[in-house]
């Protein structure tokens, strides 16, 4: 079973979906939705290992040992049963009911991109500090960054800011997809390639699907920031066919 | 040399390190989380040739220090919405946006002034994050050799009485971070309950039996103490048997101690507490990892230095 986790409304894990049973493999998707309404959690840890069993609303189980990939795009932990409750009971059942997540995918012995970090379900987030330190050392172009009482107040924010200030008028926003440390069918200079390729090392991103913004302007790639939450789209049938080989035992090749 | 304190000044754990740290002659700026106003930080990244370089400083109570100065950090902020003064503020309000500034702009410090300028951190709030799902830290527990207690978490009534009648006696406590009183499953007053698990897992463990040992992990040193009670949470035993656990210092195997270092040091936390079982079956049961240890009560009933080595380990870079 490939299993793909996502929220309703997530276009690009959709997008994925579709180009997959087009290359004719099977996708079951789970919506945060669906996994919010289960009809069944039970997750086991003991010195033997660990062993889950999930039972959806609509007959689905997933269990430890009938998921051969998942490709995680949940961002939200599946707490909308609480959506309705007093601030303090949904807040302690969402926190429970990432804990479980959390524990739950990275406890699967099969790939998974991504395993969720402990403060973000859909995979690594480095601090964007950390992330524009890494990039410089990578040889990345980096903004100078600022942040603090009477600057910028978000880091992430910061570090954008900063790359479109230092891009200039004229400049766009580029994301490089990359797995597993390969930057995935994009046209980026190859300065630009080799240097996303030694970040992802450093991050620890060799075993993750990652987004890695740029602000472009003219020839220079001005490094903005990670997302664990890439825009498939961008990675073509290039990145459906990588994924489907690292998630499936049988892949397909997708048709042109 | 400079320590940075960030934490309340009067909570034991802040208040013990600061004075161990003057016992050191070392110099120590502290953050208060209820004083922010009065603080002003930036923090700036200045790309180089051969990467970043940390620029910035931090404006205490009138007395300015360069962030790239300060060699060790000790960690046990307030989030500025938990803090008094700012919860009953909107949040527009100038005092709690400057608050949130400065809290950000001191986790952003404190993430990568490790790789920067070598700071040494007491401890990184990403490296906390692990102990956000206990399940998931046991993973990391098991991978060290230790033994975790049998598990089920479950929305399943049925389900929680199967594992009640195969191990006996149970007990149930959160999956997350969120603090919770370890308490025995009583099927007489907690089978009707179980129901209301339908919409929440809950975590039950088989209970083991034994002596609880606390071991704070600085660095490589390890201190452990013995707490000796009837409660099923040592920590609350005055709330569940009527009166304190009794501490006392604990002499750890050697190979024991090397795991605890081990699984600190895989976790990304050089300062932890790592709740241990002595269980009657010769397992070293692990529950937990705690980031953030509030050591006070082990330091001064059992005798153990941990504050003179936390400000050690600050100051050996």
């Amino acid at each position: 079973m490939l299993l793909v986790l996502t929220a309703l409304d997530d276009l690009a894990a959709l997008s994925f979906v579709r180009a997959s049973e087009t290359a004719g493999t099977h996708c079951t998707v789970l919506t945060t939705e669906a996994m919010s309404f289960a009809r069944r959690r039970s997750h086991r840890l003991s010195d033997d290992g660990v062993v889950t069993r999930l039972e959806m609303a609509d007959g689905t189980v997933v269990s430890s040992s009938n998921v051969t990939g998942v490709v995680n795009r949940m961002l939200s932990p599946p707490d909308l049963a609480w959506r309705h409750a007093t601030r303090q009971e949904r807040d302690y059942a969402s926190a429970e009911l990432h804990a479980f997540t959390v524990s739950w995918l990275n406890a699967l012995s099969c790939p998974v991109r991504n395993r969720p970090s402990p403060e973000c379900l859909a995979g690594p987030v480095p601090h964007p500090f950390v992330a524009a330190a890494a990039a410089a050392s990578a040889g990345l172009a980096c903004p100078t960054v600022r942040m603090g009482t009477g600057h910028e107040r978000e880091p992430a924010r910061a570090l954008l800011l900063a790359a479109a200030s230092a891009a200039g008028a004229g400049s766009h926003i580029r994301q490089v997809v990359c797995l597993d440390g390969v930057v995935v069918a994009d046209d980026a200079p190859p300065d630009v390639r080799s240097g996303v390729a030694r970040l992802a090392g450093s991050l620890g991103f060799d075993e993750a699907l990652v987004g890695l913004d740029f602000v472009v302007a003219e020839d220079t790639w001005w490094f903005a920031g990670t997302t664990p939450l890439p825009e498939l789209r961008l990675g073509g049938r290039d990145l459906v066919g990588r994924l489907l080989t690292l998630l499936h035992p049988d892949p397909v090749a997708p048709s042109p | 040399m400079t320590v940075l304190l960030w934490g309340v000044p009067t909570e034991g754990p802040i208040a013990m390190v600061a004075a161990a740290l003057s016992r050191l002659g070392v110099d120590a700026v502290t953050v208060h989380p209820r004083a922010a106003g009065e603080h002003h930080v930036v923090l700036g990244l200045d790309p180089g040739p051969g990467g970043a370089t940390l620029t910035g400083s931090i404006q205490v109570a009138g007395r300015r220090v360069a962030l790239g100065g300060i060699r060790g950090a000790y960690l046990r902020p307030v989030e500025p919405e938990l803090v008094p003064e700012l919860a009953r503020l909107p949040a527009t309000a100038p005092d709690r946006i400057h608050a949130r500034l400065v809290h950000d702009t001191l986790v952003a410090f404190t993430e990568v002034a490790g790789t920067l300028t070598g700071c040494r951190v007491a401890n990184r709030l990403s490296s906390m994050a692990s102990n956000i799902s206990k399940p998931y830290q046991a993973q990391a527990v098991l991978r060290h050799g230790f033994s975790t207690p049998a598990t089920l978490i479950s929305d399943d009534p049925d389900e929680v009485l199967d594992f009640v009648a195969l191990h006996g006696q149970v007990v149930y406590k959160s999956i997350s971070g969120v603090r919770s009183i370890v308490t025995a499953f009583d099927p007489a007053t907690d089978r009707s309950r179980l129901g209301r698990l339908r919409w929440c897992p809950v975590q039950f463990q088989e209970q083991v039996r034994g002596p609880d040992v606390r071991v704070h992990v600085v660095g490589e040193e390890v201190f452990a103490a013995r707490a000796d009670t009837d409660a099923v949470d040592y920590r609350y035993a005055r709330a569940q048997v009527g009166q304190d656990a009794r501490l006392s210092a604990y002499r750890l195997p050697a190979d024991v101690a090397d795991r605890c270092v081990a699984l600190a040091a895989d976790l990304d936390l050089p300062f932890s507490g790592i709740d241990l079982k002595l269980a009657p079956d010769g397992r070293v049961v692990c529950f937990e990892v705690n980031p953030s240890p509030g050591f006070p009560w082990y330091e001064q009933e059992a005798g153990l230095p941990i504050s003179a080595a936390v400000a050690r380990w600050l100051t050996r870079g």
